[in-house]
């Protein structure tokens, strides 16, 4: 029975790894792993995804909470800090909570179908995982990358490019690193508790794995009701005084197997079939999801108001605010560093942590499409390259104030010279007794892509949303 | 003493006087100079016929922005322990001119030979520095300068004083004649404080003609001669006929193109290693500057022990000019080089700051050493490889941060008016930098490269 557990590790330290790459720049293509995680793919509305964990729940329990969540896995990994730093034993068995448990689901349905999936992703494992990964370890990565890519050089074997090293956005990284550190606490206190209290996909899952196929199995004649189980559950759910098992909260971590000195506990099919009445409530909660998400998703725009930022190419504010789960997928693999994490003013309050266009650190080239390709909820269209190329992000405006052509006569046109779409012309004009070129936007072939905002020395060039 | 030396100086003359006061430059004090360990070159000073009171070495110590600098501590923070070894070293082996201006290393280089010269008697080294006028706003500070210069370096009087990158007209006409800083600087030179009155010159050759022809009494000029400079800027080859038409002493300016001229690698190479297999393309370049027509001393920026010790020997006792055969292997050596386009910056650094911070030297710098090995990318050929590409692009990126990169540059020229090179502009190179990258960048993206 140790092999489970040994299975379980090795699947978990693999998914979190090619999860942890994939944010991390590596993995090229297509980000399977995070399409399948069960928030992005309820956002998303990719049902195969979806299918599969059902079936896999209603046969196994939730094995995706120990295996394929990389929230789960950090949890795992955390855990085996603490160990490690003296706490032993976790505390037990306790009740569940079913009130935080439907309530937390209940709370993150109702702000999905409002239109607010950023404050929704506030309890999404997937998308807090993604913080940790775009907003602290991609820095991290990036400034050992910094410092190989010095080492090497350019005439080794492997060439690297430095990045800019900086913060994504403020907000972001605060709600990254205090969630971190809340994460930790709660670990080292009490194991699994968040999966089984905040998680959404957590309280999901458990309904569908109330009496699963295989089931953790207690032998009553092996069994001498030492407790001893009780102190290695993460998920506090195993009672071994009382031979009892929550199916609903276990993670499916199989640590228990290993402890039992008689030998009293397995992972097998169960002989009572009661009734499933969590699937019931599952198949409930299903059909009241889905004819609150028609009648709400004329409304979904309900925190909408008047968006400032500009979205990422082919996205709109509609569907970063009904899928985006801000997981800063797209943030981490843009190669030009467009992208960041909006604050509490461009999107609104409810749009929080949703990605912006910022061209500070570069523009959006027509021939890059790495954000639609990541997003594993679909937020941002996966466009081909013509797509892109016609893609409109927003619309380039110049500001004659602070042009220097206009304040300091200098005969500039950065703009004209590198717009990619050839959307800026210069036309001549007289300042006082002076001739200068000042630039100007054609609307048709402007795409907004940022060039010239990026490139103006001055800040007079800037990207509004096209209306 | 060869004919070089004796074309632009006439007849040697020594006085009594001369002669005392020769000794005392090439002797010095005791202690201060310790004999030289035998076997090491020595640098003979030359008698000098504008002045019978000076020996001077063929080789000057340049101290213009390349004296050894502190690790981060910016460009001009001069290592003073280091850079004094140098001195100390050089002023025992008879390299005794130090070549200095205000503007180098941002005044850092006058204040270093201030201190460091202080405990050698000042009748044992030589000093130049140089008046200039681009920074001179109104008239009250050329004086000014002239006396920061002075208290600077911790000296009563210059042994020569050069108007510094005479080039444009209109600088020269204002600051010169309008404003008296001809007349201010003539005066200073009658009070002793200016032994020798002189110009470096960066311009054409009828300018210099026409400067020399109004200034008699300027006894010296600093060009830029080397052979490079000589291919960009055919007409710099007319500056040493000039000087010695009107009985000007000419000193050289970067003899080695800024390091560039040490340069030659690989193909270039070759021509020179059939003739001596033992030099090193620096010997090369120094003997070809010291052979031009009235030379009297190469100014040459020294940051390593190695390099001052191989100019010693190149340029000492044992000097001997390039003779015809050698003249035509080194012209055949550059004309391999300049195949290679690569853009003749010297890195003096008077174009910046640039207002919108580009470092534009180290653009240069690097564009040119992508240009003269031969590998820029190019969309056939050897060239055209995804590998190079990447190679091109990382070396770029990383060494220069985005907002510091050519395609930055919107043509301001502000630059231009500073830049003592008018075989190339500034801006126009940068475009050209600016556009390869970029095309570099499309075929590469094009092609499947990921630039990460």
């Amino acid at each position: 029975m140790k092999m489970l557990k040994l299975a379980r590790v090795a699947v978990a330290a693999c998914m979190f790894t090619l999860v942890t790459l994939f944010f991390l720049g590596f993995g090229g293509g297509c980000g399977l792993l995070e399409k399948v995680q069960v928030v992005p793919a309820l956002l998303g509305c990719a049902v195969a995804p979806l299918l599969v964990w059902v079936v896999v729940t209603v046969l196994f329990g939730r094995v995706y909470c120990s295996m394929v969540c990389p929230l789960g896995i950090l949890q795992d990994v955390l855990l085996r800090l603490a160990k490690l730093c003296g706490r032993k034993r976790l505390p037990g068995p306790r009740p569940e909570r079913p009130l935080v448990r439907w309530g937390a689901l209940a709370v993150f349905a109702v702000l999905v179908l409002l239109g607010a999936a950023a404050l929704a992703s506030l309890l999404d494992p997937y998308g807090t995982y993604g913080r940790f990964a775009a907003q602290l370890l991609q820095p991290a990565a990036e400034w050992v990358n910094n410092g190989l890519a010095d080492l090497l050089g350019v005439e080794g074997p492997v060439v690297l490019f430095k990045r800019e090293l900086f913060v994504r956005s403020a907000s972001g990284f605060a709600v990254a690193a205090s969630s971190l550190v809340l994460l930790a606490g709660l670990v080292a206190w009490k194991g699994r508790l968040v999966c089984n209290t905040v998680c959404p996909v957590g309280a999901l899952l458990g309904m569908l794995a109330q009496r699963p196929v295989f089931r953790i199995a207690i032998d009553p004649e092996k069994c001498v009701k030492c407790g001893l189980c009780s102190g290695a559950c993460k998920a506090l759910c195993l009672d071994g005084r009382n031979q009892a098992v929550d199916d609903s909260r276990c993670v499916r971590c199989f640590d228990c197997l290993g402890t039992c000195p008689k030998g009293a506990i397995s992972f097998r099919p169960a002989a009572d079939k009661t009734a499933y009445r969590g699937r019931r409530r599952f198949l409930g909660l299903a059909g009241a999801g889905a004819v609150g998400g028609l009648l709400t998703s004329p409304g979904a725009n309900a925190f909408g108001g008047n968006a400032q930022a500009l979205p990422p190419p082919g996205a709109d504010a509609r569907s970063l605010r009904t899928k985006c789960t801000a997981c800063g997928l797209c943030v981490a693999r843009c190669p030009q560093q467009v992208l960041a994490p909006a604050g509490f003013s461009e999107y609104g309050v409810t749009g929080f942590m949703l990605p912006k266009m910022d061209f500070s650190r570069g523009f959006c080239r027509p021939d890059c499409t790495a954000c639609g390709a990541a997003c594993p909820t679909g937020a941002i269209p996966l466009l081909d390259l013509a797509q892109k190329k016609a893609a409109k992000i927003g619309l380039a405006a110049w500001n004659r104030a602070a042009c220097l052509a206009c304040t300091e006569k200098i005969p500039c046109g950065l703009c004209e010279r590198r717009c990619p779409q050839k959307a800026i012309s210069l036309k001549k004009e007289k300042i006082g007794d002076k001739e200068v070129e000042i630039p100007v936007v054609d609307p048709a072939k402007c795409t907004g892509c940022g060039a010239c905002a990026h490139y103006c020395p001055s800040h007079a060039m800037s990207v509004r949303q096209a209306r | 003493m060869n004919e070089a030396w004796n074309a632009g100086t006439g007849v040697t003359r020594r006085t009594a006087l001369g002669g005392a006061f020769a000794a005392g430059v090439c002797l010095g004090t005791e202690g201060l100079f310790a004999a030289p360990a035998a076997g090491e070159a020595q640098m003979p000073g030359r008698p000098w016929a504008k002045d019978p009171r000076y020996r001077l070495p063929l080789l000057a110590f340049g101290c213009a922005d390349r004296f050894p600098q502190k690790r981060g501590h910016g460009k001009n923070s001069v290592d003073y322990e280091f850079a004094a070894e140098l001195v100390d070293y050089a002023m025992k082996h008879g390299v005794n001119w130090f070549d200095t201006g205000y503007v180098y290393h941002a005044g850092e280089s006058e204040k270093f030979l201030g201190k460091t010269l202080v405990k050698y008697p000042r009748e044992s080294y030589i000093l130049s520095d140089k008046m200039p006028a681009w920074k001179c706003d109104r008239k009250e500070d050329i004086a000014r300068i002239f006396e920061e210069q002075l208290a600077r370096c911790h000296t009563e009087y210059f042994d020569f004083y050069l108007l510094h990158s005479i080039g444009s007209k209109p600088v020269y006409e204002k600051v010169y004649k309008q404003w008296g800083g001809l007349a201010y600087l003539r005066e200073q030179k009658a009070k002793g404080r200016i032994r020798h009155l002189g110009l470096s010159f960066h311009g054409k050759s009828d300018f210099l003609e026409e400067v020399l022809t109004e200034n008699p009494d300027l006894e010296v000029c600093m060009v830029m001669q080397n052979a490079m400079e000589h291919t960009w800027n055919k007409d710099s080859r007319k500056f040493p006929e000039i000087c010695v038409r009107h009985g000007v002493s000419v000193l050289v300016m970067e003899p080695l193109a800024g390091g560039r001229a040490a340069g030659l690698r690989g193909k270039s190479m070759e021509p020179l290693l059939k003739v001596h297999p033992e030099d090193t393309p620096a010997k090369w370049g120094l003997r070809y500057a010291a052979s031009l027509p009235g030379v009297v001393c190469l100014m040459s920026g020294m940051n390593k022990l190695a390099h001052l010790q191989e100019n010693i020997r190149t340029l000492g006792a044992a000097f001997k000019p390039l003779d015809e055969a050698e003249k035509k292997a080194y012209d055949e050596a550059i004309g391999v080089y300049m195949k290679y386009k690569s853009i003749p910056c010297t890195g003096c650094r008077y174009c910046m700051p640039c207002p919108y911070g580009l470092p534009i030297p180290e653009i240069f710098a690097w564009y040119s050493e992508w240009a003269q090995s031969g590998r820029l990318p190019a969309d056939e050929g050897p060239n055209d490889s995804q590998d190079l590409r990447r190679r091109f692009l990382a070396s770029y990126y990383n060494k220069f941060p985005s907002k510091t990169r050519a395609d930055r540059c919107l043509g301001c020229k502000k630059c231009l008016v500073s830049c003592p090179q008018w075989t190339f502009r500034i801006p126009v190179e940068m475009g050209r930098i600016a556009d390869l990258v970029a095309r570099t960048e499309n075929v590469y993206v094009q092609k499947g490269g990921v630039i990460r």
